[in-house]
């Protein structure tokens, strides 16, 4: 049981943290591209769109990993 | 200054009767250590997640992360991605064993890994620095936030709010800080949900000419839609990420909280909830910040001659409170954010108490200390009685079983140890059933955890005690052992009772001995 749950932190971990640091460097050695507008009728940019997808990722993620975490 | 406003003072009153209404009958509940800095456990997921939210939702977010995208744009918001992404973090790694392994503080279930002589002092002075470093911020919220309603000087918002929060802790403990953190939370929420909304409507529900608006008047222009100021040094990049991605998993008055819940599963549906509440409110701050940027950027209103912003720069979210609902809506703002700020420091304030109570001074547990009298006494007459019996299991010669044994029954006689727990520690190295009738004769079980089918109240527990101690792989590898009885929660028991603790060095020992 406590495997398969270690198991479980460790890959919920790790693709937070690498969907977290690819933001954040994208962010920082591409802010040109990141400003870019997601289309020509919206002046929203990519990165506030992906930032508020990781907002909502890691509130699912949290959701995921207990259900998860409760059937092992 | 705003205290010409009658609103003003009412619902700051009202703050603050409320908090001390909520100290009031907080305190007739509390009545033991484990209330003061745990809540007894009593506190379900929804309810600590809120609290954590509030908790965590500090004047530091709600006003300085706002100030922050006022004055950088998307830089503001990288902040906050960073503090959410913490929160699955803190769920993965520390919140289920730190509840399984701890009863007050984060020193104990560190303790469990290192020398606990040497591991409280030091975590305990690492808490009390970050305790009073956050202090010190939520004071300048505090000062700023009364300066501005009441035109009090600064010192004097600091000694009043102190003074309050002392109150409320001494007399309250953590159910009165659970429920000031929950009001707040819950007022928190409403005024970035009601604050965004008015935002949204002011653009006639336009999200896009909001932020175009935000483009066209901000002296950045397009580039508040990026981050501008992350810095380029990769080794930086990591530092600050880590630090705002690892952050929140070290924060001693977050993590106190998953104490006042049941057990670890409880502790991971509080981060749950604690994570939707906060991503939630921060989502908010999209429209607010670039809200505020194109409403009050050129606004001559809220600026003092020299161009900077009334009240200084943290005072962003107050003031489109006000230009998009008015004095009331700035009243109640202000209201909020006071609410805000009394909620963290009484969370931290808390912190600091069972910091110096339990890791430094040890008030709280003086069985772990060692009642050698008492303890001599009883380890000794049980000793007498088991002693003339080879169980099976691990053979054990009779020095071995006297210090196995006898610090188990010692610390369930002092109702120090669940009797469920003394006897998942006995069941690694003997027989359980045949120990329940001695250890009932003796007092130490109560008739119905004797009579319960399967074992003592956890007989899930007991049956796999009772498997790893008739396991020959794990009889034969010593090397295992740790692993093995961290599994069957006889490791966590020996943390949480540092009594008890003998008895996994004596099976290690013992299985050292006898392979």
């Amino acid at each position: 049981m406590d495997d398969r749950r270690w198991r479980l932190r460790v890959i919920y971990s790790g693709i937070l943290l690498a969907v977290y640091f690819a933001f954040f460097f994208m962010c920082a050695y591409l802010p040109e591209r990141m400003a870019a507008h997601v289309s020509s009728n919206s002046p929203t940019s990519v990165a506030m769109w992906l930032g508020a997808a990781i907002i909502a990722g890691s509130i699912a993620m949290t959701g995921l990993y207990t259900v998860s975490a409760d059937r092992s | 200054m705003l205290s010409s406003n009658p609103a003003t003072t009412g619902l700051f009153l009202l703050i603050v009767a409320g908090a001390i209404g909520i100290t009031v009958a907080a305190a007739r509940s509390t009545k033991s250590t484990s209330d003061f800095l745990a809540a007894g456990g009593r506190i379900t997921p929804f309810q600590n997640g809120l609290a954590l939210a509030g908790d965590f939702m500090s004047a530091g977010a709600f006003l300085g992360l706002s100030a922050l995208i006022f004055s950088s744009g998307f830089d503001g918001f990288i902040y906050a991605i960073g503090y959410i992404a913490s929160w699955p973090i803190v769920m993965f790694l520390v919140a289920d064993p730190l509840r399984n392994l701890g009863r007050y503080t984060m020193a104990d279930a560190l303790s469990y890994r290192f020398d606990e002589r040497k591991i409280r002092p030091l975590i305990a002075v690492i808490s009390l620095v970050l305790v009073v470093c956050y202090l010190i911020a939520q004071m300048v919220g505090a000062g700023q936030v009364i300066q501005l309603m009441f035109g009090l000087s600064y010192a004097a918002a600091v000694v009043l709010v102190g003074a309050l929060m002392i109150f409320c802790v001494m007399i309250g403990g953590m159910i009165a800080t659970t429920w000031v953190q929950m009001v707040k939370a819950v007022l928190l929420l409403f005024t970035g949900v009601l604050i965004a909304f008015l935002t949204w409507r002011a653009f006639g529900y336009d999200f896009s000419a909001l932020v175009e608006k935000a483009i066209s008047v901000h002296p950045k222009r397009s580039a508040i839609l990026a981050s501008q100021m992350l810095p380029k040094d990769p080794l930086s990049g990591i530092s600050l990420g880590l630090a705002l991605v690892f952050g929140t998993a070290g924060l001693p008055h977050i993590l106190i909280r998953f104490f006042t819940v049941k057990d670890g599963k409880d502790a991971r549906l509080s981060a749950v909830w604690a994570t939707g509440f906060i991503g939630f409110f921060f989502l908010l701050l999209f429209p607010i910040g670039y809200g505020a940027i194109a409403l009050i950027f050129n606004d001559p209103a809220y600026h003092q001659a020299n161009g900077a912003l009334l009240g200084g720069a943290n005072t962003v979210s107050i003031h489109l409170s006000h230009a998009v609902g008015g004095d009331f809506l700035m009243a109640f703002v202000c209201a909020v954010a006071f609410a805000t700020i009394i909620a963290v420091v009484a969370g931290l304030t808390l912190t600091g108490a069972s910091t110096i109570a339990h890791d430094l001074l040890r008030t709280t547990d003086p069985v772990s200390e060692g009642n050698s009298t008492r303890g001599l006494f009883t380890t000794r007459a049980v000793t007498l009685i088991l002693d003339n019996r080879n169980p099976p299991g691990p053979r054990l010669s009779g020095s071995e079983r006297r210090i196995s044994i006898g610090p188990v029954v010692f610390h369930c006689r002092l109702g120090k140890l669940p009797n469920s727990d003394a006897c998942s520690l006995l069941a690694a190295t003997h027989d359980h059933r045949r120990y329940r009738g001695r250890l009932y004769r003796l007092g130490a079980i109560r008739d119905h955890d004797r009579a319960r089918p399967g074992g003592m109240g956890q007989g899930l527990r007991v049956r796999r005690a009772c498997c790893f101690a008739g396991s020959t792989d794990a009889r034969h590898d010593a090397r295992h052992l740790p692993g093995l009885l961290f599994r069957i929660g006889a490791r966590q028991f020996a943390q949480r009772y540092p009594g008890a603790r003998q008895i996994c060095g004596a099976i290690q020992s013992i299985y050292r001995l006898n392979p």
